[in-house]
């Protein structure tokens, strides 16, 4: 009886302690979403924390200032940079993990090194760069950023080196299966949750970002959500109701991305639940 | 003969031609703004009256702008044609080297032609003329004319600025209304309203190259600054928090600087109820501007003659200023507008004569407070000094003990900080 | 023979997965780092002449920039709270998460919510919370009478720092809780399954099964941790971008508190007085201080792990 007692408690105390954190690192977002209903200046008027009814107005200002564009644009962008960083991360991220070779060393230290050099370094140069490619015209200098990214790298390897046990690779390979195919077929699916993972984490960094499309985009049909915020704005105001209404509109992709990636964590759990 | 004929006929074709292509030239112009509104409306109404013209808009916040613009100076492409400057970055921007000097050929704008203050806030450090500006703020104090009948008695403008006519004066004044009241109103909100009021009068040429006289130019600022804090004179409702956009209607402060701009956006928006509750008086001794975006030409563009034939229709004295001022209140800082006969400035009623109970501000803001206002000369330095009174207003609002000659020090600390070469008196 | 061959074979392929990420970067990062490398040996303002001025601007940061040197010190502060907090904290409430039936996926989602939040959102609801006047968490402490009257938050030195951390911890937290749920998950089942049948409680299996195995992850998030807050630029500057700061938010925070080193190289670079060269060389000379610590964080953990072996 004692030990069901405990049991129960535990389960209890747990769920109170996640509740509260929950709630704590929900409050800020709820509190985006409750500013997009309200009229600018009434919401520093008192503590809002019920929503208002200022919502439809907020919505048809965000509208008519160009907000689907730059949700297509920022979708495009940030999709693309997905597909992008996932193939190259996970190739390279296998690649290290799983062979023995003579530049393993040499290219895994070069890996972590160049985490350590921080982006803001490369803008300038960057930016040079894809003007004499021709590029600064469109978003796939807001693409190929995400190509080459270090800590995606750095990622897939740790995933590799947990999760995946050398002797499934050997049997694949007695069983006459070549290496892309052990890589594809066998060992990418085993870090499924870690795939989806970086996908979020590059998706996001693509969805947010904002310092490098100030300086590279030039031509308002490319602006990216951030960007287009700033035309909520004039020189004197902040429409803070319609602002808060365009950052929640775009918060929402995310939350129905993250919501069905969780999927694939859940799956992986009922495959190798942990009992007890 | 035969001969001479085709020459002639020949010129005819290569003029012709010429002419008629120049006339119908497509050309191309790129704006950076933050104003989206005024942005928009004026390009679309300029494409309109000019078809052979193509307006490309970018919005850019102006805590962007100078970054946007240094990126791509050196990247060697993408700078756009006509550049706007805010006042907290304006005198950098100008130290660039990289905007036309209006004064030359072929702008010609001469002194003559704007309001004094707006010429030298164009100006940089040895006359040249790098901007005139999007709208003139030559500033006085709006105030709420029941509090006014209520602490000074009257909420007559003219009796009012009678009444303030000098700092001290504003002092005295100032602690009567805060005896009346028992402290629940303010002369003016918080301290860095107070810095940005005084720091844009008494102006003196203190900068000259890498020596920077700040005592002579601030110390009156910080003593000013601190007798009305230790007297009790300030709220605390500081420059760009919801505080101060509460204080409007909540009735706390009796006086806040008004540019013509914030007769919309200060007090306007955020005492949407208060129509003819308002009035507007000058501030002691002489005007002040508050505010202010300067807008130039990039001396790297290929368009130079269309951006100044755009810049001079929307912002000097073509029919583009009637349309910004009716759509938007802005007011140009050319003279030949208001001197016109019947200038629709004055004639026709201000969108916000009725809310200020019936003034007619345009020409108060014109002929009685303009004609006061003095402007300061941008050097390279200007906007690092900016930045270095911010932080030290901030400082001095943390800490309301702060006598004026730390205020000084403190200032002196930061600008040495933010310009190393410098030498500071 | 057969052995041999296929050993020959494999030999190959390492090299060809490894080749899209070395091609990727060798195009897209590569020139825009050694461009700023090179640039580091100039003096440049944008747009007039790069004038070679060698080590110069490596010497001028540790001789005559004492900002850099407080801008060191600050990042290294602020780093050293906010990286094991998020890190413990990740893991714990992954931890919590993990084998919980109810509201796993809600719990999940919500957590994860400050990480997806905008930037731009998230320096606002900031300087919502802590105006001076009329933020939350002034008004809360006052009605309930903690406080007085409202405190200035930002204009506090220590108060500043503090908050930055809450901030880092705050928006970061979801992010590892994420990644260990997800190295959680991918962990191979028979080891739990055994140990369970062996009678050890859920708390053992965790010390003493989980965290072992996680080893990879927790160097991984420890390092990828350590190198990102030693960069910590984002946090500080959108505290400090809203209008809560009042004027401190340009130079950093109330006496500098908050200016961390990629804060400074942005200031230099894209500042009022822009130096390129110069920021390049505080870029440069930060990325030599990471890889020195981090090299020493690895020895550290390494040695650690290998205890266990």
């Amino acid at each position: 009886m004692n030990k069901k007692l405990q049991k129960k408690t535990g389960a209890a105390l747990k769920q109170l302690v996640l509740i509260v954190l929950t709630l704590i690192m929900f409050f800020p977002l709820y509190i985006v979403f409750i500013m997009s209903t309200y009229y600018s200046e009434d919401i520093f008027k008192g503590m809002p924390i019920l929503p208002a009814n200022y919502f439809l107005e907020n919505l048809k200002m965000v509208l008519s200032k160009g907000f689907l564009q730059a949700f297509a644009n920022s979708l495009i962008v940030s999709v693309a940079s997905v597909v992008v960083s996932v193939a190259v991360c996970t190739s390279i991220g296998f690649g290290l993990s799983k062979y023995n070779f003579k530049a393993k060393k040499a290219i895994f230290a070069f890996v972590i090194a160049v985490m350590m050099i921080p982006n803001q370094v490369s803008m300038i140069g960057y930016m040079i760069e894809m003007r004499s490619l021709g590029l600064l015209t469109t978003l796939l200098p807001l693409i190929f950023t995400w190509a080459a990214y270090p800590l995606g790298a750095f990622l897939m390897v740790q995933f590799f080196s947990d999760s995946v046990p050398d002797e499934l690779l050997e049997s694949a390979r007695i069983d006459g299966c070549s290496e892309p195919g052990i890589f594809l077929k066998i060992a990418a699916p085993c870090i499924k949750p870690g795939i989806s993972t970086l996908a979020v984490l590059v998706f996001l960094g693509s969805w947010n970002n904002y310092t490098l499309p100030v300086i590279l985009i030039n031509k308002q049909e490319l602006f990216t959500i951030p960007l287009m915020v700033n035309s909520l704005s004039n020189a004197f105001r902040s429409d803070y109701g319609a602002i808060m209404c365009a950052l929640g509109l775009s918060v929402l992709p995310m939350i129905i991305l993250f919501s069905l990636c969780s999927k694939t964590f859940i799956k992986g759990i009922s495959a190798g639940a942990v009992k007890g | 003969m035969k001969k001479q004929l085709i020459a002639l006929m020949m010129a005819a074709a290569m003029v012709i031609p010429a002419a008629s292509v120049s006339a119908e030239e497509e050309v191309t112009l790129t704006i950076w703004d933050w104003d989206e509104a005024h942005l928009t409306h004026m390009t679309e109404w300029y494409m309109e009256n000019h078809p052979n013209v193509k307006i490309e808009t970018l919005v850019v916040a102006a805590a962007d702008y100078m970054q946007k613009f240094q990126s791509a100076l050196a990247s060697g492409s993408g700078v756009p044609d006509i550049v706007l400057s805010e006042m907290g970055y304006r005198g950098r921007m100008f130290d660039l080297g990289v905007l036309e000097d209006l004064s030359q050929e072929p702008y010609n704008v001469k002194e003559e032609d704007m309001f004094d203050f707006a010429t030298t806030l164009g100006s940089g450090p040895n006359g040249e003329l790098y901007g005139v500006e999007q709208q003139i703020c030559p500033s006085g104090f709006a105030y709420r004319r029941d509090l006014a009948k209520e602490y000074l008695g009257t909420d007559d403008p003219a009796e009012i600025a009678e009444m303030i006519s000098d700092w001290d004066k504003l002092y005295e004044v100032g602690q009567q209304v805060i005896e009346k009241s028992g402290g629940a109103v303010t002369v003016f909100p918080g301290v860095t309203v107070l810095k940005d009021i005084l720091i844009n009068r008494n102006v003196s040429d203190y900068i000259n190259g890498d020596e920077i006289d700040l005592t002579s130019r601030y110390t009156g600022v910080m003593e000013t600054i601190t007798k009305f804090n230790q007297a009790g004179l300030l709220g605390k409702q500081e420059d760009g928090t919801p505080a101060l956009a509460n204080s409007y209607a909540a009735g706390e402060v009796l006086f806040y600087p008004c540019a013509p701009w914030s007769l919309k956006w200060g007090i306007g928006t955020n005492d949407p109820d208060g129509s003819g509750n308002w009035g507007l008086t000058k501030a002691p001794e002489n005007g002040f501007t508050y505010g202010g975006t300067s807008v130039s030409i990039y001396s790297g563009s290929e368009n130079k003659e269309a951006a100044w034939e755009y810049i001079q229709e929307v912002y000097c004295t073509g029919a583009g200023v009637e349309e910004a001022y009716k759509q938007f209140g802005f007011m140009t800082g050319f003279k030949a507008p208001y001197e016109q006969e019947d200038s629709y400035f004055f004639t026709e009623a201000g969108q916000y004569d009725e809310f200020f109970g019936g003034q007619n501000l345009a020409d108060y803001f014109i002929n009685t407070i303009a004609i006061t206002t003095e402007g300061q000369r941008q050097t390279k330095h200007e906007s690092n000094v900016r930045t270095a009174l911010a932080n030290v207003s901030a400082q001095m609002t943390g800490n309301p003990d702060m006598t004026a000659e730390e205020a000084m020090e403190a200032l002196k600390t930061e600008v040495q900080t933010l310009i190393p070469t410098a030498t500071i008196k | 023979m057969r052995k041999k061959s296929a050993i020959r074979k494999r030999n190959k392929w390492p090299y060809l997965f490894c080749l899209p990420f070395l091609a990727a970067y060798g195009i897209f990062n590569l020139y825009p780092m050694l461009y700023s490398l090179r640039l580091s040996f100039f003096d440049w303002n944008g747009f007039g002449e790069k004038v070679f001025i060698g080590i110069q601007n490596y010497v001028t940061l540790f001789t005559k920039d004492p900002l850099f040197v407080k801008s060191l010190v600050n990042t290294i502060i602020l780093m050293g709270f906010s990286t094991p907090i998020t890190v413990l904290l990740g893991l714990g409430v992954a931890y919590l998460l993990f084998d919980i039936k109810r509201g796993k996926r809600v719990y999940q989602t919500i957590n994860f919510f400050p990480y997806i939040t905008t930037p731009v959102a998230i320096g606002f609801i900031f300087s919502y919370l802590f105006d001076w006047q009329s933020g939350y968490i002034n008004k809360i402490l006052t009605a309930v009478g903690i406080l007085d009257e409202p405190f200035f938050w930002l204009g506090s030195e220590i108060a500043s720092k503090v908050i930055i951390i809450v901030m880092v911890v705050w928006r970061w937290l979801g992010y590892y809780m994420v990644i260990y749920l997800a190295a959680m998950t991918a962990l191979p089942a028979e080891v739990y399954e055994a140990a369970a049948v062996d009678g050890a409680g859920r708390f053992t299996i965790f010390t003493k099964i989980t965290v072992p195995m996680l080893k990879n992850t927790t160097r991984f998030l420890l390092i990828t941790s350590l190198i990102g807050g030693l960069q910590m630029f984002e946090e500080p500057k959108l505290l400090f971008g809203g209008w809560a700061a009042l004027g401190n938010g340009q130079t950093g925070g109330p006496g500098y508190t908050a200016l961390t080193t990629v804060w400074k190289f942005y200031n230099e670079s894209f500042g009022l007085d822009s130096r390129l060269g110069y920021g390049s060389a505080i870029a440069y000379t930060l990325f030599v201080i990471i890889v020195v610590i981090t090299i020493i964080g690895f020895r550290i953990s390494r040695g650690r792990g290998d205890k266990d072996e």
